[in-house]
C-alpha cells in the first residue's frame, strides 16, 4: 500500500513540475521542410514530466524541441491525443532466420545474430504495430555461450526505409545460465558422431561457463575454443562487453552471482522469474533485471525456456520498491506494462519499464527511451491512455518517420 | 478501362466475410436449386439467373462487345478473323464477323487479333476443394464434392489467369464409388459464393489399383452390387408410384362417376400428397432430374465434333424395361394410359424406405449423370466391360486407361468417352511418365470416341497447368484442334453442360479467353479472361511479339533428314534457325561433322553441296541445363563434416546411363552437373556433355555453396545460417581451419591444400560460386559474402528476387531459376522476369528437357523476350560457367550438334524432330513422344 501512496505522491509532484515548466517556444522561420510538429493533449516524456498539452518538434530524425506549446512555421503539423516515446524491447529473439543458435556446439560466443536477421520477417513488421521502435535481439539459448546480441531499430533501411536497421551488431554476449542448453543437446542421440556436444545437465552448464572463463584468464587454448572466442570472453572480463545471462530459476540466478564473485563481471539477468526467492542477494548486488516472466505468449520461443518456474505477478512491483534497476521485455510489451499496473506497479513506473528503464538496461538511454531534446525521434501516438486496454496505437514514428499502424488505420 | 472486374470485389472481400459466412449454405443452395430447375430455353435463362433487378433490365441488351479477335468458337465452324462477340449480362447474345452491329454506347474491348476461345475446362481438378477433404472416399456413393468446397480459397485467381474458367472435381478415387462430382466455375459469384454449374456432373467409380484378378473380381462385384441396389431401389420406388397413381386415378374415376359436373382439380389433389413421398422427390431433388422426359436429353452424343453436327442417334437404342424408363412425373397424367385398364394388384406394394443417397444417384441409371470410372490396365478392362454390358443405360466415361496394351482395340471398339491425364509430369526427374504418354498416344491416335483432358493435379493451383497438359498431349500426337476441343466443347459435353459452356455461341455463358498467339503454344500468354461476363484478367499491354494469331502453315517441307543417312557435306536450311538474336532464316553448311559456315542470305547457296530444307521447322543448338543433379542427390551421403568441397561431380560416371540418353534424345546436349546440397561446401559443379560418353567439358566450372537449410544438421557444424556463413568465410579467407574431425596428418595436409586451391580459384574469379539460398536472410548472407570477396557468383533457390535486383546487378550476380513445380505461384516467374528486365541474367535449371522448357515457357508467357529465354536455354549457361562458347552455340567451326524441332522449344507442344550430332543423324531408340 505504501508503495502506491508514495508513487501517487510522486505523480502529484510531477504534475506540479509541469505547471512550472510552462513555456511557449517559438521557432524561427528557418525551419526545414521535413520538420514535423506533433501536438498532443498528453505528452508522456518519461523524463519525469507529463505535458498537458504538449508539443514536440522533430527535425532530421531527432527531437529538436519539447514544450507545452511550440510555434514552428513551415513544419508539418500532426495532432494527436497521447504521445509517448517508442517502446524499447530489451530482450527478444524475433526475426532470426536459419536457426537461432549454432546448436552443433555449446560454446559459440562469435555467433553473429545480426547476420541472421530476416528483415522481412513477420515479427519485425508486427513490432511496428506493437509500438516497438528499438529491440535487443538475443540469439537462442541452446548453446551455453549463445553469441552476440544485436540492437536494431524496427525501421530505417531498405526501400522507403521500411525495413529494420541494425544499430549495434555486437551489443553484448548472451549466456544461457539455465537448463536450455541441455534440453537441446541432440548430440547424444547419435552415438556415431564425433561431436560429443556438451552439456548434459545443468551442472555442466555452470562447469562450461567456469572452465571457459578459466581458460580465458589463464590464456589456455583448447579445441572448440579458438582465438576469436577467447577474445570475446576477454572483453567480457575487462568489462567492455555486457553479459546477458538468461536465468529464470532461483538456483540459476544464484549461480550467476557465484560466477560474478569468481570472475568479476556483472551479469545482466534476462528472465528472472524467481528473483523474489533470492531477494536478499538481489538487494545486496542490485543487478539489472530484464524481466520476461510477465506474459507467456505462444511465440515467445527460447526466451521462456522449457523448465518450469514459479512465477508471481507482483515481482516487478517488489523490484520497483526495492529500487532495483529492471525493465519488462519479451512479447506483447505494452500489455505487459498494462498488466503490471493491475498487479500493483505504479503507472508511471510501468510505462518507464518499457521505455526509459529498458533503454537504461541496454545503455542506450542517451539516444532512446524518452522524449528529450537531442534523442532519436521515436514516438508513439495513442487515441487514449496507453495503459488502458481499450487504447490503440495510431502511428509509430521511428527516427522522425511516421508509420501508420494497422490498429491506427 | 473501367471494366467491372472481379478485383474490385476481392479487395472488399473481407468486408463481406461475415455476410458470406452466414449465408454461405443458403447461397450454395440457391445456385444448386437453379441448376436443379428444369432447363429452360437460352433466352429465358438470364432472367432467372440474374438476382439483381438492374441486370434483369439489361438482359438481352448488349453491355459489352469483344471486337477484333480471331474467333475460335469451338462450334465446328471456321475461325472468324476480326470476329465480334456481344455480351449481355453473363450471356453471349451475338457472335460473328465485322457484320455484327454494335449498338451505340456499348463498351468495346479490342482483342487485337488474339486467338479468342471459350474458357477452358479442366476435367479433373482439386481447385476449391478444402485440403482436409482431398482424401475422402466411400463405396456407397454418399459423398458429394459440393460438400468439401472451401469458398475462401484464393487459388482460383492463379488458375483463372491461365484461361481455365470451369473445373470438375470429385471425391477421392480411393473409394470404389465415392460419390458425386461437381462442375464449378473457377471465378466465384460477385458476392463471393461459389458458382456451381452442376453439383452432379459425374459419379466417381474406381477399379482400384490391384495386382490380382481376385481383388479385381471383388471390386467388380462390389461395384455391381452398388449399381444393382440402385436399380432395385428404383424399381421399388417406381412400383409404389405406379400403385399410388393408379389408386388415385381409380379414386378420381369413381369420384367423376359420382358427381360429373364438378371439376376435381388435378392440381389440388397433387398438392395434398405427403411431402416425404418419393413421388415428389425426383422433380425437386435430382438436379437435371427425372422430369426431363425421354433420353434425348442425354448430355451430348459423346462423339467428336461440335454438338450441332450430331448425326448419330444416341447410343442407347436397346430395349428398356418399362419399370425403369417410365419417369414418374406428376404433371403427365396421361403417361400410363395402357395400365389403367389392368386389373388392380391384389396386394399393394410395400412403401419403399426413402434413401436420400439413392434418390440423388437415380439419374445415373438413365445416363443423366455420367459415371467416371477409372481403370488402368487390360485386366481392369475385362471387368469394366462386364459392368458396361450389364448396365447399358449408364453413361460411362473411362479415366486413366494408361496401360491397356492388348485391350486397346477393345476400348477402341466401344467408343466410350475417355478422360486422360496428367500428360505433364513436371516433378518426375526420370521422365517416367513416358509409359503413360506412350500408351495414350497410341490410344488417341485412332480413337473415335470423345477425348477429354484433365490435369489430375493434386495441387489446387494445378489446374493452371491445363494448357501445358494439352501441349504435352499435342507433343504426344494429339492434333492441336482435338486438344483444344478436349478442353472446351468436348469437355463441356462430358460434364453435361454443352448447352451453357464450352463454346462461343449465342445463349451460352460468357466464359471467353484470349491468347496472344497459338492457343496450344504454351509460351503464348493468356491476355484476357472473362468469366460469366466479368473481366477477370486483362493484360494491359500484351507482349509485342507473338501477339497476333497466325494461321500456322507448318510442314512446309518434310524433313528429309529423318531416317536417312546424311552425306559428309550438306547444307541444312530452315526459315527458323536460332542464332544470337533469335530465329532467322539461315543455312548451316556442315562438313565432316563441323559447322563450316552459317549463311543468313539466301543467295549464297552453293549448288554443289546437297541441300536439306526443313521448311519452318526450328533448328537450335542443344539445350543446356544450367543446373542438374541427375539423381546425384541420392548418391551423396551426409558427411560428419559439412565440407565436401573437394568432390567434383565429374567423378561420377554418367557414361551410357539411360538418363543421359533420355536427356540427349529430348534435346538437352549439356548440363551443369551439380553435387548434392547436403553439405554447406557441396563440391564442384562440372559441365558434362550428354553425348553418350559423358564427356566432361569443364571439370571444375563452379563451387556449390549451400546456405539454406538443406545442409544444416543439428549434430554437426554448422547447424545455423550463422555457422554456414562462418564456414564459407573461413574457406575464402584462406585461413583454412583444421578439420573438426580427427584426420591423420598427411591426409589433412592434402585436404588443406585442395581447399586452398578452391579458395584461390573462387577469390580470383576463375571459378563461379553458386549459392543455394531460400529465404531473404540467406540471400542477404550470400550477397554479403559475394561482396566481401568480390566473387563471380550465381544464386539459386529463392522465390522473391526483386528486393535484391539492384544489388544483384551491381555485383554482377546471376540467377539460376529452379524448375517450375505444380504448386508454384505465378509471381515466382514474374520475379524472374522483372529481374531479367533490370539486367540480372536469368538461367534455367532442371533435370529434364520438360522442366527446362516449362520454366522458360512460363517466363516468356510472363513477358520475358523469347530471344533471351532461348539464349538462356541454349548457349548462355556455358558463358556463365566460363566454358568455351562452341560447347553449345551455333557458330562457324563448332561441332555440328543441332536439334530440329517441330516448333520453338519454348512451346511445350513442340517435339524433337531429329537430332544431329557431329553432323550425323542420331538414331533415337526410345520413342518418348509417340508421334516422332
Amino acid at each position: 500500500m505504501s508503495v502506491v501512496q508514495r508513487a501517487d505522491r510522486k505523480l502529484v509532484v510531477m504534475k506540479v513540475a509541469c505547471f512550472i515548466f510552462t513555456a511557449l517556444i517559438s521557432v524561427g522561420s528557418s525551419i526545414g521542410d521535413d520538420a514535423i510538429l506533433i501536438r498532443a493533449k498528453h505528452v508522456l516524456t518519461m523524463e519525469g514530466k507529463i505535458l498537458e498539452p504538449g508539443a514536440v518538434l522533430v527535425r532530421d530524425g531527432k527531437i529538436a524541441v519539447v514544450a507545452e506549446g511550440i510555434e514552428a512555421q513551415g513544419a508539418k503539423v500532426v495532432d494527436t491525443e497521447w504521445l509517448m516515446p517508442g517502446l524499447v524491447n530489451a530482450a527478444t529473439s524475433f526475426g532470426i532466420a536459419g536457426g537461432t543458435s549454432e546448436i552443433s556446439s555449446e560454446v559459440t560466443p562469435d555467433f553473429e545474430t545480426s547476420a541472421a536477421i530476416d528483415f522481412q520477417s513477420r515479427d519485425l513488421l508486427e513490432a511496428i504495430d506493437e509500438g516497438i521502435t528499438t529491440a535487443h535481439v538475443l540469439p537462442g539459448t541452446q548453446s551455453v555461450f549463445s553469441g552476440y546480441s544485436t540492437i536494431i531499430k524496427t525501421s530505417g533501411s531498405g526501400a522507403n526505409h521500411s525495413m529494420p536497421r541494425i544499430l549495434l551488431p555486437h551489443h553484448g554476449l548472451t549466456v544461457a545460465l539455465s537448463s536450455d542448453p541441455t534440453s537441446f543437446n541432440r548430440a547424444r542421440s547419435r552415438p556415431d558422431s564425433v561431436f560429443v556436444r556438451q552439456p548434459t545437465n545443468r551442472m555442466g552448464v555452470v562447469w562450461i561457463l567456469r572452465s571457459s572463463f578459466h581458460k580465458t584468464t589463464q590464456n589456455l587454448r583448447a579445441s572448440g575454443f579458438d582465438e576469436n572466442s577467447q577474445k570475446i570472453l576477454q572483453d567480457v572480463l575487462a568489462g567492455k562487453l555486457p553479459v546477458f545471462t538468461v536465468s529464470r530459476k532461483d538456483v540459476d540466478i544464484q549461480s550467476g552471482f557465484q560466477l560474478q564473485d569468481e570472475f568479476g563481471f556483472k551479469p545482466i539477468i534476462v528472465g528472472g522469474d524467481e528473483v523474489y526467492r533470492v531477494m536478499d542477494a538481489i538487494l545486496e548486488r542490485k543487478p539489472t533485471i530484464i524481466y520476461t516472466a510477465m506474459i507467456n505468449a505462444a511465440n515467445s520461443r527460447e526466451l521462456r525456456g522449457t523448465e518450469g518456474t514459479e512465477r508471481r505477478f507482483n515481482v516487478v512491483g517488489q523490484l520497483a520498491v526495492a529500487e532495483i534497476p529492471f525493465c519488462l521485455a519479451g512479447e506483447k510489451l505494452l500489455d505487459q506494462a498494462r498488466f503490471a499496473t493491475r498487479f500493483g506497479l505504479d503507472r508511471s513506473v510501468a510505462l518507464e519499464s518499457i521505455t526509459s528503464k529498458s533503454a537504461k538496461a541496454l545503455q542506450q538511454d542517451k539516444s532512446v527511451g524518452s522524449i528529450a531534446v537531442g534523442k532519436d525521434a521515436d514516438l508513439l501516438a495513442f487515441n487514449g491512455d496507453p495503459l488502458e486496454f481499450t487504447s490503440s496505437i495510431q502511428w509509430t514514428m521511428v527516427d522522425g518517420r511516421i508509420i501508420e499502424t494497422n490498429t491506427g488505420r | 478501362m473501367a471494366l467491372p472486374t472481379k478485383s474490385d470485389f476481392s479487395t472488399n472481400r473481407f468486408a463481406f466475410f461475415s455476410v458470406v459466412v452466414f449465408n454461405l449454405f443458403f447461397l450454395l443452395n440457391i445456385s444448386t436449386a437453379q441448376e436443379a430447375a428444369p432447363k429452360q430455353t437460352a433466352s429465358q435463362l438470364p432472367a432467372t439467373q440474374q438476382p439483381s433487378p438492374a441486370t434483369k433490365v439489361a438482359a438481352g441488351k448488349p453491355t459489352l462487345a469483344l471486337v477484333n479477335g480471331y474467333l475460335m468458337t469451338m462450334t465446328g465452324s471456321e475461325p472468324i478473323a476480326k470476329g465480334r462477340v456481344l455480351i449481355a449480362g453473363d450471356k453471349i447474345v451475338a457472335v460473328g464477323g465485322e457484320d455484327v452491329a454494335i449498338p451505340d454506347g456499348v463498351q468495346q474491348i479490342d482483342l487485337n487479333g488474339m486467338a479468342v476461345l471459350p474458357g477452358l475446362i479442366d476435367l479433373q481438378s482439386r481447385l476449391w476443394v478444402a485440403d482436409s477433404s482431398t482424401d475422402f472416399g466411400a463405396s456407397d456413393g454418399s459423398l458429394q464434392a459440393t460438400d468439401s468446397l472451401d469458398p475462401f480459397s484464393e487459388n482460383w485467381q492463379e488458375v483463372i489467369r491461365q484461361g481455365v474458367t470451369t473445373i470438375y472435381t470429385q471425391p477421392s478415387s480411393r473409394g470404389a464409388m465415392s460419390g458425386l462430382g461437381a462442375a464449378i466455375s473457377v471465378a466465384p459469384n460477385s458476392d463471393g459464393s461459389l458458382k456451381v454449374h452442376s453439383p452432379t456432373a459425374g459419379l466417381q467409380m474406381s477399379m482400384g489399383e490391384f495386382r490380382s484378378n481376385r481383388e479385381r473380381q471383388q471390386r467388380y462385384e462390389s461395384l455391381k452390387k452398388s449399381i444393382q441396389s440402385l436399380v432395385d431401389y428404383k424399381k421399388s420406388v417406381d412400383e409404389y408410384e405406379q400403385y399410388l397413381k393408379k389408386k388415385k386415378e381409380d379414386e378420381e374415376k369413381a369420384k367423376a362417376a359420382a358427381d360429373k359436373p364438378k371439376d376435381p382439380a388435378d392440381k389440388a389433389s397433387l398438392g395434398t400428397k405427403p411431402a416425404d413421398s418419393p413421388a415428389t422427390k425426383p422433380s425437386s431433388e435430382p438436379p437435371r432430374g427425372e422430369a426431363g422426359g425421354p433420353p434425348s436429353g442425354r448430355p451430348g452424343g459423346f462423339r467428336r465434333g461440335p454438338p450441332g453436327s450430331e448425326a448419330r442417334p444416341p447410343v442407347s437404342p436397346t430395349p428398356q424395361t418399362p419399370s425403369t424408363t417410365q419417369t414418374p412425373s406428376g404433371a403427365s397424367s396421361a403417361a400410363t394410359p395402357a395400365k389403367t385398364d389392368a386389373t388392380p394388384a391384389a396386394k399393394p406394394p410395400k412403401k419403399p424406405e426413402p434413401d436420400k443417397t439413392k434418390d440423388r444417384l437415380l439419374p445415373v441409371l438413365s445416363g443423366k449423370i455420367p459415371v467416371r470410372l477409372s481403370l488402368h490396365n487390360a485386366n481392369d478392362f475385362r471387368f469394366v466391360a462386364q459392368l458396361i454390358d450389364e448396365f447399358k443405360e449408364i453413361q460411362w466415361i473411362l479415366e486413366g486407361v494408361d496401360d491397356l496394351q492388348s485391350a486397346e482395340s477393345l476400348v477402341q471398339q466401344r467408343r466410350l468417352p475417355i478422360v486422360v491425364g496428367p500428360w505433364l509430369n513436371l516433378a518426375s526427374s526420370a521422365q517416367s511418365n513416358s509409359k503413360d504418354r506412350k500408351a495414350w498416344s497410341s490410344l488417341i491416335s485412332k480413337y473415335e470416341g470423345a477425348i477429354g483432358i484433365g490435369t489430375f493435379n493434386p495441387s489446387p493451383r494445378g489446374s493452371g497447368l491445363l494448357r501445358e497438359n494439352a501441349a504435352a498431349a499435342v507433343a504426344s500426337g494429339m492434333s492441336p484442334q482435338l486438344a483444344l476441343e478436349s478442353m472446351t466443347s468436348t469437355a463441356a459435353r462430358l460434364l453435361g453442360l454443352a448447352d451453357s459452356i464450352g463454346s462461343i455461341a449465342v445463349g451460352k455463358r460468357a466464359d471467353i479467353i484470349a491468347i496472344a498467339g497459338d492457343p496450344t503454344d504454351t509460351s503464348a500468354p493468356v491476355s484476357f479472361v472473362m468469366a460469366g461476363g466479368v473481366v477477370e484478367h486483362q493484360v494491359a499491354n500484351p507482349p509485342s511479339e507473338n501477339k497476333r494469331m497466325e494461321v500456322v502453315t507448318s510442314d512446309a517441307a518434310e524433313t528429309k533428314s529423318r531416317g536417312s543417312s546424311l552425306p559428309a557435306s550438306y547444307q541444312l536450311r530452315s526459315s527458323r534457325v536460332l542464332l544470337q538474336d533469335g530465329f532467322v532464316p539461315a543455312t548451316l553448311i556442315i562438313t565432316d561433322g563441323k559447322v563450316k559456315s552459317i549463311e543468313t542470305s539466301p543467295a549464297a547457296a552453293d549448288a554443289s553441296i546437297p541441300i536439306i530444307d526443313v521448311g519452318n521447322k526450328v533448328i537450335t543448338p542443344g539445350l543446356f541445363s544450367a543446373y542438374a543433379t541427375l539423381g546425384l542427390d541420392a548418391l551423396t551421403a551426409t558427411g560428419s563434416e559439412s565440407d565436401s568441397a573437394a568432390i567434383s561431380s565429374a567423378d561420377f560416371a554418367l557414361r551410357g546411363s539411360s538418363q543421359q540418353r533420355q536427356l540427349q534424345e529430348t534435346g538437352v546436349f549439356s548440363v551443369a552437373f551439380a553435387t548434392a546440397t547436403s553439405n554447406t561446401l557441396s563440391g564442384q559443379i562440372s559441365l558434362v556433355s550428354m553425348d553418350g560418353m559423358g564427356t566432361v567439358l569443364l571439370p571444375a566450372a563452379a563451387v556449390q555453396i549451400v546456405v539454406n537449410d538443406s545442409s544444416r544438421r543439428p549434430d554437426r557444424f554448422p547447424s545455423s545460417l550463422v555457422g554456414q556463413v562462418k564456414l564459407v568465410r573461413e574457406l575464402l579467407d584462406g585461413k583454412v581451419s583444421p578439420s573438426r574431425l580427427y584426420i591423420p596428418g598427411e591426409s589433412l595436409d592434402r585436404l588443406s591444400q585442395s581447399k586452398q586451391i578452391i579458395a584461390t580459384q573462387l577469390v580470383s574469379g576463375k571459378q563461379l560460386a553458386l549459392f543455394q539460398v531460400s529465404s531473404d536472410a540467406e540471400v542477404n548472407a550470400a550477397l554479403s559474402i559475394i561482396e566481401q570477396f568480390k566473387l563471380k557468383a550465381a544464386l539459386m533457390g529463392a522465390r522473391e528476387w526483386t528486393p535484391f535486383a539492384d544489388r544483384l546487378k551491381a555485383l554482377g550476380v546471376a540467377i539460376i531459376a529452379k524448375s517450375t513445380a505444380d504448386t508454384d505461384y505465378q509471381w515466382y516467374c514474374e520475379e524472374l522476369v522483372q529481374c531479367q528486365f533490370k539486367g540480372v541474367p536469368v538461367y534455367f535449371g532442371g533435370d529434364t528437357a520438360l522442366q527446362l522448357r516449362a520454366t522458360a515457357s512460363q517466363c516468356v508467357r510472363h513477358g520475358m523476350p523469347s530471344a533471351a529465354a532461348l539464349r538462356s536455354l541454349t548457349q548462355a549457361p556455358s558463358m556463365l560457367y566460363g566454358a568455351p562458347a562452341q560447347a553449345s552455340g551455333l557458330i562457324a567451326g563448332s561441332p555440328a550438334n543441332v536439334v530440329v524441332w517441330s516448333d520453338s522449344p519454348l512451346n511445350l507442344s513442340a517435339n524433337v524432330v531429329s537430332l544431329i550430332v557431329d553432323g550425323k543423324t542420331l538414331d533415337r531408340k526410345s520413342d518418348r513422344y509417340g508421334k516422332d
